[in-house]
């Protein structure tokens, strides 16, 4: 069992004879140095992606996705790209999946969007190099683009209305997972999500009113003076290819740098986020795991 | 654990948007369990045959607190194509939560 921590560190858990692991050691590259990425290191598929018949490993990074070519003595080689379209695949906070989807004999990529959603990466059977997936279509869009309020949450009671604070529809940071749930033959998605939610008490105090409002009426500002900025920018993140999206952060960046308000909105949110998430535990954070069930396509009809 | 400013910004400049997509799915539904809902924090969902038993098993990573994450283990006691999971014991080694960084 392999693990990539949030921090960049690799966890590799050797099975043993009868059961159970080794505590965890770090794979070795075969320079004999440590495998350890960067900070954001955020999935790691163990796969023999090259068919050489050793045991590779697939690292998907926030700016890139590399293959470490397992050599058969346990360590890993030099890192080779694997791109789509001439662009690197690469999202922070996310999973991925790879899998025949469309069964045409090919392996295709799903990965998860730390905005939510999900990005679907045909193969086109190259495997690496800048030609390994084909442009991703993106899925399941954010429904929402607010930390949700929940009305009158009673005292001590535990808040079943965050699985639903943004609907039936993944949150942010999607982990994604492919398995065919029903056994119809089909492939399915399996998605684990993030959400907030901002509860009121039943009977709230006045600071915690103020506190709840305050918060409330300032990320209504906040995002609406970037949905405002974007829009001036004729674009939406979540349809742009990971290219356009870093350039599309850096004149986002340079356009709400020109609001006077911009900065100090973000700052006095950011402490209302934290006294509402540790101090008075108003705003809560919970993940669920939603199944997609794929539809039956339709049959070719014949002529 | 804390929301780091970054979450709080990604979770509130996310675009509502809609796309055509080339498959179709099902509203989506949650996985029930014993707790409630499968999930936790950051959750993240995979599946592999625990027991052997010829049924995949759901495995749920998640953050646990700000240095450390914990993965789930759920066996499947449903049967092919009508999955049901039960939790076992979190995954430990040598009787401890391993110290991964979660996220």
């Amino acid at each position: 069992m392999i693990h990539s921590g949030y921090d960049g560190s690799v966890h590799l858990f050797r099975g043993k004879p009868g059961g159970g692991f080794e505590p965890s050691a770090t794979p070795k590259l075969s320079s004999g140095e440590d495998m350890v990425f960067t900070f954001k290191l955020k999935y790691l598929l163990p796969r023999d992606w090259n068919g050489d018949g050793h045991m590779d490993l697939i690292a998907f990074k926030s700016t890139e996705t590399m293959l470490y070519p397992g050599l058969g003595d346990g360590t890993f080689g030099e890192p080779v790209p694997i791109r789509s379209n001439g662009n690197d695949i690469g999202f922070s906070y996310a999973t991925a999946a790879l899998a025949d989807w469309d069964g045409d004999g090919v392996e295709d990529l799903w990965v998860g969007h730390e905005r939510g959603g999900a990005y679907f990466y045909k193969g086109t059977g190259q495997k690496t190099g800048d030609h390994a997936f084909h442009t991703p279509v993106p899925h399941f869009p954010p429904r929402t683009s607010r930390v949700q309020p929940i009305p009158a949450l009673p005292e001590g009671a535990e808040p079943p209305e965050i699985a639903e604070a943004y609907g039936r529809f993944t949150g942010t940071r999607t982990h994604v997972s492919v398995w065919d749930w029903n056994g119809d033959g089909l492939l399915d998605l399996v998605i684990g999500d993030m959400r907030q939610a901002v509860y009121r008490p039943e009977h709230p105090t006045p600071e915690a009113t103020e506190l709840i409002d305050s918060f409330l009426n300032l990320q209504e500002e906040f995002a609406s003076s970037v949905e405002r900025a974007e829009a001036a920018l004729s674009a939406s993140p979540w349809s742009l290819t990971q290219s356009q999206q870093s350039g599309f952060s850096r004149q986002l960046s340079e356009l709400l740098a020109k609001d006077p308000l911009y900065e100090t909105r973000a700052t006095k949110l950011f402490e209302l986020n934290h006294r509402l998430f540790r101090v008075t535990q108003h705003l809560k954070g919970n993940s669920y795991v939603w199944v997609y069930l794929q539809k039956p396509r339709p049959t070719e009809t014949q002529p | 654990m804390m929301l780091s400013p970054f979450v709080l910004a990604l979770a509130i400049t996310a675009p509502a948007s809609s796309e055509s997509t080339p498959y179709a799915f099902e509203t989506p539904f949650l996985i029930p369990v014993e707790e409630g809902w499968a999930g936790g924090y950051y959750s993240s969902p995979t599946f592999y045959d625990w027991d052997g038993d010829g049924l995949d098993d759901l495995f749920i990573g998640n953050q646990r607190d700000t240095c450390g994450g914990v993965l789930k283990i759920y066996r499947n006691v449903g049967k092919p194509g009508a999955p049901k999971f039960e939790r076992l014991e979190d995954f430990k080694i040598a009787g401890a939560l391993p110290r991964i960084p979660g996220g």
